[in-house]
């Protein structure tokens, strides 16, 4: 054999993975498809101007530094996190007030106690009844794996608390929003988590409202960049003596008699090894690499099942001028109504939002490295859908920067548009060409719940064997869900090496 | 008004389903007798309420629900016929014994598919969580194929 492992991507969970796997001692390559590792949560510089792919938070921060923990390293060592207070900006769409959300429980309640002190209070009283429960569910689900009926029970056996929670967690958001608070301006401020976690209100879970919770144990952005989190990964993977070979991309993956051997690579070079861990989504994986008969038909079944979740457009602005900005991110305050209508006409009716702007990001405003001196960066990420009625994005792809643009000047950062000396824009179609997220999908399958746990592709393959699943097509939750799922993936690869995880 | 009815009709489901999974695991120590008296009230009796309910229910229902409503009732009416004719032609068909199997086994799954349908109709007799409860319906047959995965 050629490696112990082999793992195809090196995306957050694909690394997170490999790190763990080559410091318990197994011979590991990773295999990346571009030029520079990190999938959605990397870097690339243009005109001297750094940007962020698309990730352009840290949120659940315990996660990175349970990955260094589980390799016997200190995450500062390797990336320095810097906190984000006031959390971001929020601009509402009503009458153009902005607000900055404050990093403290205490600091949102009083901002919501201006408007409705019971608000405020049911605020602080769920964040007390509720969060705590929510905090150390996430916890729970971050560090289990959820492919088999047992793995639930496990679940539940280790936190029983969160059957108290269920009504929360079965609950639409919008829903909770209405029997949480009263102020219209409440329901707006805390609404906006919803269609984050990838789903309109009417249609996503109550335990989305975590996320409110949650966010305000801290957020973060790495010092240098995105690309700062999967290069301290990459560090700590090779000084493990992993291997990382980039711009390579996988054509197949071997499977003889039931069981992963290998992969062979789109020149034709066959690489052998005992297993393979995949943090392709496991569509590609299944239909592209392997396909039938390795494949039973019922699995190919359940992946065609499976409806996306949201795909995004991000523009990237180098500017010559210091931002007068009052927190690195700005984000838009927006009814319900509105984002549910804004849904559906993005993904229902395959229409481009034109001048809608979700989140703006600066990474300068914390980072003033990342663009020469006097310079800004900024970007601005707008869903989008993959598939647009009647149109091609290549066709209207710089037209639709240019309505991002005159929106962000009108509407969040006035003048910016005699300053802006680099500009361009990467699309869904963009995204799924160049890293490889299939539909341009941000968090790979619907974030519904019957896309979720039990119903999502396992970590450990259920019809090949020695083959893992690792990444945001098997476990919810962004960057931290890559990152965590990457290390239960190992821990299961490990127990197959006869390796206590 | 609309809601007490609703939850009325929720809280006589919930108690037909449950009544009906009580009878069913009853069954295998009941007699010749006793089967027949469940068979007619389980049925016939649990049919003529369903179809009240069909025409009664409905009107506390919204608008966009009301034919759901009717339907969901009318095909559970539609199901005790259906058992009631085959307990009628089993009836001097089977020994004692395979009326016992026979109870058992369909008023247990009878008492469940009630159950099913009181949790459906109260989600979706609910507006705020119909768009949840709809798509949850809709890729409720795909679970299994996405277990596999």
């Amino acid at each position: 054999m050629d490696y112990d492992v082999i793992v195809i991507g090196a995306g957050s969970g694909g690394l997170s993975a490999g790190g763990v796997l080559a410091s318990q001692g197994l011979k590991t390559l990773i295999i990346e498809k571009s030029n520079n590792a990190g999938g959605c949560a990397s870097s690339f510089t243009a005109n001297g101007y750094q940007f962020d792919v698309g990730a352009c938070i840290i949120e659940v921060p315990w996660v990175h530094d349970w990955f260094y923990e589980r390799i016997g390293r200190r995450r500062e060592d390797y990336v320095k996190f810097i906190e984000n207070d006031p959390l971001y900006e929020l601009v509402d769409t009503t009458d153009g007030n902005r607000y900055l959300m404050p990093a403290s429980f205490e600091g949102v309640a009083e901002l919501i106690s201006r408007c409705s002190p019971r608000d405020a209070e049911s605020f602080l009283k769920f964040c007390r009844k509720q969060g705590s429960i929510m905090d150390r569910f996430s916890e729970v689900m971050m560090q289990t794996p959820q492919g088999r009926i047992s793995d639930m029970i496990k679940l539940f056996v280790k936190y029983p608390r969160i059957l108290g929670s269920m009504k929360y967690i079965m609950s639409p958001y919008s829903k909770l929003m209405e029997d949480l608070f009263e102020h219209p301006f409440t329901r707006r401020l805390l609404g906006t988590p919803a269609v984050i976690g990838g789903l309109p209100p009417s249609l996503q879970s109550g335990f989305m409202f975590w996320q409110c919770y949650a966010e305000h144990e801290g957020m973060y952005y790495p010092e240098g960049g995105m690309g700062a989190v999967p290069r301290g990964m990459a560090t700590a993977f090779r000084e493990f003596s992993g291997e990382l070979m980039l711009e390579s991309e996988v054509k197949r993956v071997l499977v003889e008699k039931g069981r992963a051997r290998g992969v062979v690579l789109t020149d034709g070079t066959v690489i052998a090894s005992k297993a393979v861990v995949s943090n392709a989504n496991s569509k590609t994986l299944y239909e592209r690499m392997i396909g039938e008969p390795d494949v039973p038909k019922a699995v190919i079944k359940g992946l065609n099942s499976y409806g996306f979740s949201p795909s995004c457009a991000v523009g990237y602005l180098g500017l010559d001028c210091e931002l007068d900005l009052r927190a690195q991110h700005m984000m838009v305050l927006a009814d319900s109504r509105l984002l549910e209508l804004f849904w559906s006409k993005m993904f229902d009716e395959g229409i481009a939002p034109g001048e809608s702007v979700g989140l703006i990001s600066s990474p300068t405003y914390v980072d003033p490295a990342l663009a020469p001196e006097g310079h800004s960066v900024l970007t601005f990420i707008t869903m989008a859908p993959r598939h647009l009625k009647g149109l091609r994005w290549n066709d209207i792809k710089w037209d639709y920067l240019e309505k991002g643009i005159n929106m962000v000047d009108s509407f969040y950062i006035p003048g910016i548009k005699d300053h802006i000396t680099f500009k361009t824009i990467a699309t869904p179609e963009d995204f799924e060409k160049r890293i490889n997220l299939l539909n341009g999908s941000i968090y790979a399958y619907s974030m519904s719940i019957m896309s979720q746990m039990l119903f999502r592709p396992g970590n450990r393959s259920r019809c090949i064997r020695g083959l893992y699943l690792c990444g945001a097509s098997t476990h919810m939750g962004s960057v931290p869900g890559a990152v965590a799922s990457g290390i239960m993936t190992a821990d299961l690869a490990l127990n197959e090496f006869g390796k206590a995880a | 008004m609309k809601r007490f009815m609703s939850n009325m009709l929720s809280l006589f489901l919930a108690c037909l389903g449950f009544a009906l999974i009580a009878g069913g695991l009853m069954g295998f120590k009941l007699g010749t007798d006793q089967h027949r008296a469940i068979i007619t009230y389980g049925f016939l009796v649990g049919n003529w309420c369903m179809l009240a309910c069909a025409v009664l229910f409905p009107f506390a229902a919204d608008t966009e629900y009301r034919k759901i409503k009717r339907r969901l009732l009318l095909l559970l009416s539609l199901l005790c016929i259906l058992y009631f004719i085959y307990f009628g032609v089993m009836w001097t068909l089977l020994g004692e014994t395979g009326m016992k199997i026979s109870v058992t086994v369909l008023f247990i799954l009878l008492g469940i598919a009630v159950l099913f349908v009181t949790i459906v109709d109260y989600f979706m007799g609910k507006e705020a969580y119909r768009p949840m409860a709809t798509e949850f319906l809709s890729q409720l047959p795909y679970a299994y194929y996405r277990y596999r995965t």
